[in-house]
């Protein structure tokens, strides 16, 4: 081989990672945000998180239904630490393997912003437009499998396994 | 004796006897209570084992440097040694009278600029060890008094007024009373008590100093009452911030923290600082603080988790038979793996060391074995380099494996140390399955193979190579993940086609297992409303709801209207009626729930 095929890979998975982690921005439309989420993924795509499967209805495609349930994770902040990928012969397909850290905010707010907090800090006018900010917790560890069409290009992953590997002593978050 | 007649008999054999003696056998005790806890850590054999020696001249640093340096230079262990405020002898404990003997004959060794000296211990200590094992007793005996098993309860409350522990003098100072609730703390965490709620009411306690091992003793403890204390200042709470991370209700009633404050400013901002201190706290003397439902919404990870997904039965019966088969060979032999690769197989590893795990300092997590050969693409840069740590083909691909340590998986006698997923390879053109299986496995062996020095560049320099050759790495256990795409032949065999192998450090708790453990925290909070395990079939959830009914609802107002059904056991039918009128305003709900819940006929309710 000239080429090495693998060069494209690591930025969309930077880009792929990068989708589950974007902030709602208080201005915008809650559906346009959620469709955020993993947008490279084909609408049908085989999704299997930490050992469930995501199931399709038919009103909603598994892509759908998988955004609106990472819509109600807190904030999350991935890190690729490493990947690697083959070229499977015959299938125009690549088969990716990747390990990442991921931090979820533990202040108690979903990924919209709001709280449980029947408590309220008085409002300042300097506050109350500001974006939430996030108390991250410790790193947990997740690896990734992805079998993605080799253009990379668009929707383009044809099945995503995401499974959390380590979870820290003291994470507030429950699994 | 000349404190015979002087009040009770046997104190040897007390903790409290100091209480009747002098003062030197006080003090004595006294040293002794706070290390008792050192003494648990020890087996009972150890303990008959034991032979105490006294330490002089070590002061010039501190006793933990002088006991390492014994251990250094002297060879000889010293456990459980502890400083004799009175004399301010280092007192301890070695293996045997052997050992003692030889220990003295270190006499004189120099230390921190000072001559250690060292003597055998005296019977004073034989019954001082005694005494503390019976400080143990006398706690354990308490515990099992005040702990109410049913509600998992510990009911510490006003313990300087307990009888028994007067009677063994627990309070008869400030400094053994500073050193009660540590013990007791130590004690409860090596009976394994599993404690809910705790009453510390009615104790004068001002500080947390003596409760800073609670959070680590009692991580599921979710009601603590302080009520009747002399807390004054948020503050003392900070060393337990974000450590009582299921503490779910707090009374602190009755102490000048809440007492001396009036303005509602002052109060709000006291219940905000407990909400940051606290972040699971709902209840703060009786007042809700924060909406629960909520917040435990908030707070989980949405995706329910399984350690093991197959794709139907027959992949579940493929997959575990391949994997049973795979790693028993990878272990024993792996040239007769050979069969399952062909010429266009694909098989390459990658370390992450960066992967976040448990720290366990009895395991080495050297990747010497693994680095050279690592295909972390994240790391690798050149085109080369990656082409050149990609085997393909039978030939490629053996080297590799004999390049990689000898293992050992318990895949067999340990299935829960590991998780797998199996489906379909989504694509047409290749009728494929994919294999994933994450878990650890011990190294036994060095590899046959030496690694390709891929890395390493020619010249001058490669006349270092062969120092590097010959460095053994230690073994260890290491955590893998790894995805096979394989394709079933015509004959009913299979094919690897792409063997994905990835390595990074042992973890000693996995997330698939403690997932699994989580369920009977977050059903404890409310013991009373537990169903019974028939009602607990039919519990409310997304999934159960009659097709008609979910198809006509938006995903948040599904997942509204199962709230209701499980918060208020209405039918559907008027969790329904509720929802409507309320606008689907889960609050709102609530809130007419309450309202009208006297009202409602039987047959609303499930």
């Amino acid at each position: 081989m000239n080429q090495d095929p693998t060069q494209p890979i690591e930025s969309f998975l930077k880009n792929f990672l990068n989708s589950l982690d974007s902030q709602y921005q208080p201005t915008s439309n809650v559906a346009n945000y959620a469709l955020q989420f993993g947008s490279s993924l084909k609408r049908t795509s085989a999704l299997i998180l930490n050992g469930k499967p995501i199931i399709p209805t038919p009103q909603e495609d598994s892509k759908l239904t998988f955004q609106k349930k990472w819509l109600s994770t807190p904030l999350t902040s991935h890190q690729l630490t490493s990947y690697d990928a083959h070229l499977i012969p015959g299938t125009g397909q690549f088969i990716i393997n990747f390990s990442a850290k991921v931090k979820f905010d533990q202040s108690g707010k979903n990924r919209l912003g709001e709280s449980a907090d029947l408590i309220k800090e008085p409002t300042t006018v300097t506050n109350a437009n500001s974006k939430p900010r996030p108390i991250w917790g410790s790193w947990n560890g997740i690896i990734g499998n992805l079998v993605v069409d080799e253009t990379l290009q668009n929707e383009c992953i044809n099945s995503l396994d995401y499974r959390l590997t380590y979870i820290p002593q003291d994470s507030i978050l429950k699994f | 004796m000349s404190y015979r007649g002087r009040g009770r008999g046997g104190f040897h054999n007390s903790f409290g006897g100091g209480v009747g003696g002098g003062t030197n056998q006080q003090n004595n005790n006294r040293a002794n209570f706070g290390h008792h806890s050192q003494q648990q850590q020890i087996d009972a054999f150890t303990n008959s084992n034991q032979f105490p020696v006294e330490i002089m001249g070590w002061s010039g640093a501190s006793s933990s440097e002088c006991i390492n340096f014994i251990s250094r230079k002297c060879k000889v262990v010293v456990q459980n040694y502890s400083v004799d405020s009175n004399t301010g002898i280092l007192k301890g404990y070695v293996k045997n009278e052997q050992q003692a003997n030889l220990l003295l004959n270190w006499s004189g060794v120099k230390f921190a600029g000072q001559s250690l000296r060292f003597i055998k211990g005296t019977s004073n200590q034989a019954s001082t060890t005694t005494s503390s094992s019976s400080t143990i007793e006398t706690i354990t005996q308490f515990l099992k008094t005040r702990y109410n098993p049913e509600i998992k309860m510990l009911n510490l409350s006003n313990v300087k007024q307990d009888p028994a522990l007067n009677t063994h003098g627990f309070f008869s100072s400030v400094s053994i009373t500073a050193k009660f609730f540590p013990a007791l703390f130590k004690v409860a965490n090596d009976l394994s008590l599993e404690v809910i709620s705790i009453d510390l009411s009615n104790n004068e306690l001002s500080e947390l100093n003596q409760l800073v091992s609670l959070p680590q003793s009692f991580p599921k403890l979710q009601n603590l009452s302080f009520q009747n204390n002399q807390f004054n200042r948020i503050k003392v709470f900070e060393t337990w911030k974000n450590k009582l991370n299921n503490l779910r209700e707090l009374i602190i009633f009755d102490n000048p923290i809440v007492i001396n404050i009036n303005t509602p400013q002052d109060i709000n901002n006291l219940k905000l600082e407990f909400m940051k201190l606290f972040p699971r706290l709902v209840v703060l003397n009786g007042e809700i603080l924060r909406d629960e439902p909520k917040l435990n919404m908030n707070l989980t990870f949405p995706f329910d988790s399984n350690s093991m997904f197959f794709e139907n039965d027959d992949s579940r019966n493929l997959a575990t038979n391949f994997l049973a088969n795979f790693f028993k060979l990878w272990d024993s032999n792996r040239g007769d793996l050979m069969i399952l690769y062909q010429n266009e197989s694909q098989f390459s590893m990658q370390v992450d060391t960066s992967h976040p795990y448990l720290i366990d300092s009895n395991n080495s997590t050297d990747f010497g074995n693994y680095l050279s050969n690592s295909r972390n693409l994240t790391r690798v840069s050149g085109m080369n380099s990656r082409m050149n740590k990609l085997a393909i083909g039978q030939e490629a691909i053996f080297k590799s494996f004999q390049q990689l340590p000898k293992t050992q998986h318990e895949l067999i006698n340990k299935p829960n140390l590991f998780s797998v997923e199996c489906y379909k390879f989504p694509s047409n053109n290749l009728n494929g399955l994919i294999i994933t299986i994450h878990g650890i496995f011990e190294e036994i062996g060095q590899p046959e193979l030496e690694q390709s020095n891929n890395n390493i560049p020619s010249g001058p320099r490669s006349r270092y190579i062969p120092q590097n050759k010959h460095k053994r790495h230690p073994l260890s256990k290491k955590c893998f993940d790894r995805t096979f795409t394989v394709i079933p032949d015509l004959q009913g065999s299979m094919i690897v086609a792409s063997d994905l192998l990835l390595i990074r450090p042992y973890t000693s708790e996995n997330a698939w297992e403690k997932s699994k453990e989580q369920p009977n925290i977050t059903t404890q909070p409310q013991p009373v409303n537990t169903p019974s395990p028939a009602q607990q079939a039919n519990i409310p959830s997304i999934e159960n709801l009659p097709l008609e009914i979910k198809n006509n609802l938006s995903p948040m107002n599904q997942e509204i209207l199962v709230k209701i059904l499980i918060e208020t056991k209405l039918t559907i039918q008027y969790a329904l009626m509720l929802c409507e009128q309320s606008n689907w305003n889960y609050q709102l709900c609530m809130d007419n729930f309450k309202n009208s819940v006297a009202s409602l006929p039987r047959e609303a309710f499930v």
